[in-house]
């Protein structure tokens, strides 16, 4: 390829090193979480600290599951996510669908406007409401009542991204389709289901990514490990008796695997969902 | 033809459908499952429960409500809590978001760039994005934390501080430490964004910019940034938004303090309704919170995203 302006020799170096810094930078937490997680108890708050671990130790990690339920905290993450994402997509999709192929009055002002500005309220104050809610149907520490609020998050991104993918889909396909003398609703489910696959394969990795780390909204809304997610079981490592660095990092290490490899694997659609499939 | 049900002959249709398909039919009626769901859920529910519980003060002890009227508005202007996180949020909000936002087009413009290694090097900067925003709170605790931070040790290495820096004690460093975990986490969004939006440059303007003899600093005001300005400001807005619900790595690094210093509007709503069980005092908070938000929807929200879906 050729290039377009000339880069002096000066300015690639400058360049390199401008983002190896970075990189560096960006890298370094990341490498602290990792190294506390398999260092020795010892080591985490030694002063100068130890950059490398001088022992290796996976007891945090066997802790995790052993003294802390570990396995049906992450059960419980994996779950509500899950359900959540498919709540808000069953939800979410006949919605896109009417959006795109019907006019009716205050679409866009109206309905779209009032489905964005729910994802810009912020959680905390939607708490008290939602908390004493909970208490009146028994929904407190209760996995249904977190896929019920977090499909609540997800349902504006779902919309607003679902729409701009049936957008795509020529609306002739699904008019020669009716055509033929099938029906709009058999349309929806031989046309634009499947041709809108990847999108929704794509909304649901994003859905995941979004609610995994949520924090606020579980915290108050749960109340011991039958019910709680990843982040909650994470803060709670922070006790009376002290804070258990090693284990908080090796749950984090656990924890970010997943939505680390949606990044790396799904980076093509993060930026529709993130702008509301306004840029694709 | 075979006439269904739903196919009938209509008169022509103007935007572009064929005109045997019926336009006006049921179809309108799937919006409603989902407007029902977050009008009920999110706002219209949250909006009177807030107003009503605002108006009264709730004890826990008793399970009684005793009607105050204005007491509690009039207590959140006139104690300096709430003032002082909207202020706090408001710092965060302006500090983060600027520093994200000049290093999101500087590492993004460079990205642009083809340069070996680059593909890697696009992957590395956005891994923080796949971070828990309450996990980060706790490693970036570690990495501050009182005579045993290896940010001291690398700042006192290279001769930039001497001894100890009381990180988490001062108000103006405990609030750097808060801005930086924001950063950190989400300069990586700015950088996919603005990558996103400098995708849609056509090369070519870049081939008649030094034609024209642009320089780089030419290029980038008169061609680049007209051209990424509406995903830019997108990005920011989205940005600005999550940052005022600022809340998750203040609880696991300062819990608001020193001195109140890093308490954000979220946090403090969520100390009053859930440490102090001030109910009332949290819903009025809210309550305001919301105004704000909604009239900032319909001023540059709309706006924004009007202006940005038409060019897109």
């Amino acid at each position: 390829m050729r290039r377009i302006r000339t880069e002096t020799v000066g300015y690639r170096v400058f360049r390199a090193v401008f983002l190896v810094f970075f990189i560096v930078l960006f890298l370094f937490p990341i490498y602290w979480m990792l190294k506390n997680s398999v260092g020795s108890r010892t080591e985490t708050l030694l002063y100068p600290p130890h950059y490398f671990p001088r022992h290796l130790e996976f007891n945090s990690y066997l802790r995790i599951f052993h003294d802390m339920n570990g396995a049906i905290v992450i059960w419980n993450t994996i779950r509500v996510n899950i359900l959540a994402a498919l709540l808000a997509l069953t939800l979410g999709i006949p919605a896109a669908y009417a959006v795109s192929r019907f006019e009716f009055k205050w679409k866009e002002g109206g309905f779209m406007f009032t489905v964005l500005s729910t994802r810009f309220l912020p959680p905390a104050t939607a708490l008290v409401p939602i908390y004493f809610l909970y208490v009146k149907f028994g929904l407190v520490n209760n996995l249904t009542g977190l896929v019920i609020a977090y499909a609540g998050l997800n349902l504006p991104i779902v919309i607003w991204v679902m729409r701009s993918f049936i957008d795509e889909i020529p609306r002739a396909m699904e008019e020669s389709y009716m055509l033929d003398g099938h029906s709009r609703l058999a349309a929806f489910f031989k046309i634009i289901l499947p041709l809108s696959l990847p999108g929704i394969a794509a909304m649901f990795m994003i859905c995941n990514f979004l609610t995994w780390g949520e924090f606020l909204l579980s915290a108050v809304l749960t109340t011991t490990y039958t019910a709680q997610t990843i982040p909650i079981a994470v803060a709670q490592l922070e006790g009376d008796i002290g804070i258990l660095w090693q284990q908080i990092c090796a749950f984090g290490v656990i924890a970010t695997v997943p939505i680390a490899l949606i990044i790396v694997f799904f980076q093509r659609y993060l930026v529709r969902g993130f702008s509301f499939g306004i840029l694709k | 033809m075979v006439a269904g049900n739903t196919v009938a002959v209509g008169p022509a249709d103007t935007d572009g459908a064929l005109p045997v398909i019926k336009k006006r039919s049921w179809g309108f009626l799937l919006i409603w499952p989902s407007f029902l769901y977050l009008l009920a859920f999110l706002i219209v529910y949250p909006f009177f429960y807030n107003v009503y519980q605002s108006l009264f003060n709730y004890s826990m002890l008793t399970g009684t409500s005793e009607f105050v009227g204005f007491a509690n508005y009039v207590q959140l202007f006139a104690q300096p809590d709430y003032a002082r996180s909207l202020y706090t949020s408001l710092l965060i909000l302006v500090a983060a978001l600027s520093i994200e936002t000049l290093l999101g087009i500087t590492i993004a413009l460079m990205l642009n760039q083809d340069f070996k290694g680059k593909v890697l090097a696009r992957m590395l900067l956005i891994l923080p994005l796949g971070t828990i925003p309450v996990v980060n709170g706790y490693i970036f605790s570690l990495l501050f934390f009182p005579n045993a931070s290896p940010i001291d040790h690398i700042l006192n290495l290279l001769g930039l501080a001497h001894g100890v820096i009381p990180w988490l004690e001062d108000p103006w460093k405990a609030r750097a430490v808060i801005i930086l975990v924001d950063v950190w986490q989400w300069t990586s969004f700015m950088i996919i964004m603005i990558l996103a939006g400098l995708s849609s440059v056509p090369k070519s303007f870049y081939e008649l910019a030094r034609l024209d003899n642009m320089s780089s600093w030419q290029t980038f005001w008169r061609i680049t940034l007209p051209k990424i300005k509406l995903t830019l400001a997108l990005a920011m807005l989205i940005r600005a938004m999550d940052l005022i619900k600022y809340f998750d790595p203040i609880f696991a690094i300062t819990k608001g303090g020193p001195q109140s210093a890093t308490e954000s509007v979220s946090f403090l709503i969520y100390r009053f309704g859930f440490k102090a069980f001030q109910i009332g005092y949290a819903s009025a908070g809210s309550i305001f919170v919301w105004a704000v938000i909604w009239v900032m929807s319909f001023l540059v929200i709309s706006k924004v995203f009007t202006r940005v879906e038409s060019k897109a």
